[in-house]
């Protein structure tokens, strides 16, 4: 045991108390945007409905009472309260497996892409519409988790864990696969309409019936999550480090690995490979509070789907009688965000 | 080594932070050792069978010419890396029967590399040191707040604990990485060339450090250090490695005459006693510049 006589001081050394209210505020901060976010997505679109609308519809919803034939009713229950839920579970999803992938390799600009995920569901879903016909979302959800799981254990199993080789080896497969999507879209036109709606990356048409199948994966993916969050504090000191602390990397490695397929795929499935909200909410999540991975992972878990129906609420919005898929808009509200942080110090801060 | 001056010892023992009575008394902390160890890389054998053992309480220096093994042994002792042959001991249990985290509860190890993440703050890398005795979450306890708060002022570095660790001078970041080690509690602290970015004013000051955590804590010291003539005047044992084996190793006193070190280094030396401490100084050769 060491002692000293510094022990009464202790826990202002440890733990500065403004550091520490910041980051309550933040997170509280981030409750109230997401409440908000929500609310909009409800109310604004194509038709904007009151707020107060809105409310009188969900709780009629929430009580089982049968839906009044009113329009308003019917959109929010039945087309937007749908989408909001599918756009905050994959926001989340998307967030924090960006927040694993950067934790895992150490490497700041890793997303659930670099691991080869979103090649492989593509050419997965490309292929169960060509050659089984597949022409449904829902049909093809479960092709695109495949796809992106192979990828993923192919990446894995080849990298290794090591950090810079597991980058190689995804931006291999990535390359890899990439042509042979190509070639299979341009002999088949009804799998390119289908490819594209999904590769833009958009909540539209999105059915809750996917989510409903799914919901497993991500309940899971976010509690591993959890679970991996100190143990990436450890690793991001390097591996000898994490070692010598008494963590056994490879298994931080392989679960974390786990809920980066879970979470990813699952998101990638339902609403398209979104790239930018894996990549550039984790680094928003180390600006707002800091290096502890505790932190940034519950930040990143808010953030996610703050910015995914940001985006999925603007792309309604900006163009009148129509819809920007929220992929665009989520790259073009990412974008900004990443050159921010790498015009400042903080990028190499994973 | 009855040749320590009296002025360094009454400077470090000033510098600290008095230990309660609940520190380790020298020599209670069990010895770790190797036992005919083989360790290598990608099938290729650097060291082939290898006894040593660390005396407990005790500082231990290993030196030896570089790619000799000796940071790979040092390694291989932290279960750093993985062993081909033989055995390490924890008193008289097999570590590799014992859990990471458990190992990591007696044995601390600073490797050569360690990475500060950007925009990290000294107090809060110096209580990951707290690992391997929280829960998953890692939640904080008093008792924590309390090992971490000592180690920072054991440390010196208690002044620096709200500033970001790359802020830091070369020599303030190894003491936090060595707080960070200290946060550990473990009654062994290995160290894989602690001095080697430093200056020499830092490598001074960084090694009265852990002397003085040696002779206040009981810790038991092992180092893999460069500095020759620094290694006989801070060690309790010295161990000159060559090749994968050990040349010699004993007393400093004793060990480093010029025989041995032509047998490490394949250099012609004169061994001198240390104005300072009294411990041998060796005073290499080279082809130039021999007076007379």
């Amino acid at each position: 045991m060491l002692t000293s006589p510094s022990v009464a001081p202790a826990r202002e050394v440890t733990r500065t108390p403004d550091r520490a209210r910041r980051r309550t505020l933040v997170l509280l901060g981030l409750v109230a945007a997401l409440a908000a976010t929500v609310l909009a997505s409800l109310a604004l679109g194509v038709r904007d409905i009151d707020p107060a609308v809105v409310w009188d519809a969900l709780t009629g919803w929430a009580t089982g009472a049968p839906l009044p034939d009113d329009q308003d009713h019917r959109v929010v229950v039945e087309q937007r309260l749908p989408r909001t839920v599918v756009g905050m579970a994959a926001g989340a999803a998307l967030a924090l497996a960006g927040t694993l992938v950067q934790g895992v390799t150490r490497n700041p600009i890793a997303d659930p892409g670099l691991l080869g995920l979103n090649a492989g569901a593509s050419l997965a879903i490309v292929i169960s519409s060509v050659i089984l016909g597949v022409s449904s979302p829902l049909g093809f959800i479960w092709f695109a988790f495949a796809g992106a799981a192979a990828a993923a254990l192919l990446v894995f199993s080849i990298g290794a864990g090591r950090p810079v080789r597991l980058a190689l080896v995804g931006a291999t497969v990535t390359a890899l696969l990439t042509p042979l999507i190509t070639i299979t879209l341009i002999q088949s036109s009804t799998a390119f309409n289908l490819y594209r709606t999904w590769a833009v990356g958009s909540l539209a048409g999105v059915r809750s019936a996917a989510l409903a199948d799914l919901w497993p994966f991500l309940v899971a993916g976010a509690v591993l999550t959890a679970a991996m969050a100190h143990r990436m504090n450890m690793l991001a000191l390097g591996d000898d480090v994490a070692t010598a602390l008494g963590q056994r990397v490879g298994t931080t490695r392989v679960l974390s690995g786990i809920a980066i397929v879970m979470l990813s795929g699952t998101a990638t499935a339902l609403v398209g490979p979104i790239a930018l909200i894996g990549l550039a909410v984790p680094h928003a999540a180390r600006r707002l509070v800091g290096t502890d991975y505790r932190w940034i992972t519950a930040v990143a878990f808010l953030l996610g789907p703050v910015v995914l129906l940001v985006a999925d609420v603007v792309g309604r919005v900006v163009m009148p009688h129509s819809e920007l898929e929220a992929g665009v808009v989520a790259a073009a509200i990412g974008a900004p965000v990443l050159i921010a942080v790498a015009r400042s110090r903080s990028l190499a801060g994973v | 080594m009855t040749a320590r001056p009296e002025p360094a010892e009454v400077r470090t023992e000033d510098a600290l932070a008095p230990v309660g009575v609940v520190g380790p008394t020298p020599g209670a902390s069990p010895t770790l050792r190797a036992e005919g160890v083989v360790l290598g890389y990608d099938g290729r054998t650097v060291i082939d069978g290898l006894d040593l053992a660390l005396p407990a309480g005790r500082i231990t220096a290993i030196v030896g010419p570089n790619a000799c093994g000796k940071s790979t042994l040092l390694r291989g002792m932290a279960r750093l890396h993985p062993l081909s042959g033989g055995r390490v001991l924890l008193g008289d249990r097999d570590v590799s029967a014992m859990s990471r985290r458990e190992l990591a509860r007696s044995v601390g190890m600073l490797p050569q590399s360690s990475i500060a993440p950007d925009g990290v703050r000294v107090a809060e890398l110096v209580a990951r040191g707290r690992y391997p005795h929280q829960g998953w979450f890692g939640r904080h306890s008093s008792d924590d707040d309390a090992v971490v708060a000592s180690a920072l002022a054991a440390t010196g570095v208690a002044d620096l604990a709200d500033r970001p660790v790359q802020d830091l001078s070369g020599g303030q970041r190894q003491r936090v990485w060595i707080a960070m080690v200290l946060a550990q509690q473990t009654g062994i602290v290995l160290l894989d060339e602690p001095t080697t970015f430093l200056d020499v004013r830092h490598q001074l000051d960084l090694l009265d450090l852990l002397t003085s955590l040696n002779r206040e804590r009981g810790t038991t010291v092992a180092m893999v250090l460069h500095e020759l003539n620094l290694a006989a005047r801070y060690a309790d044992h010295l161990v000159v490695m060559n090749s994968g084996r050990i040349v010699a190793e004993g007393d400093p006193g004793e060990v480093l005459t010029s025989d041995v070190v032509h047998g490490a280094f394949d250099l012609a030396s004169d061994v001198v006693p240390d104005p300072v401490s009294g411990t041998p100084l060796v005073v290499p050769r080279g082809r130039f510049h021999v007076a007379g």
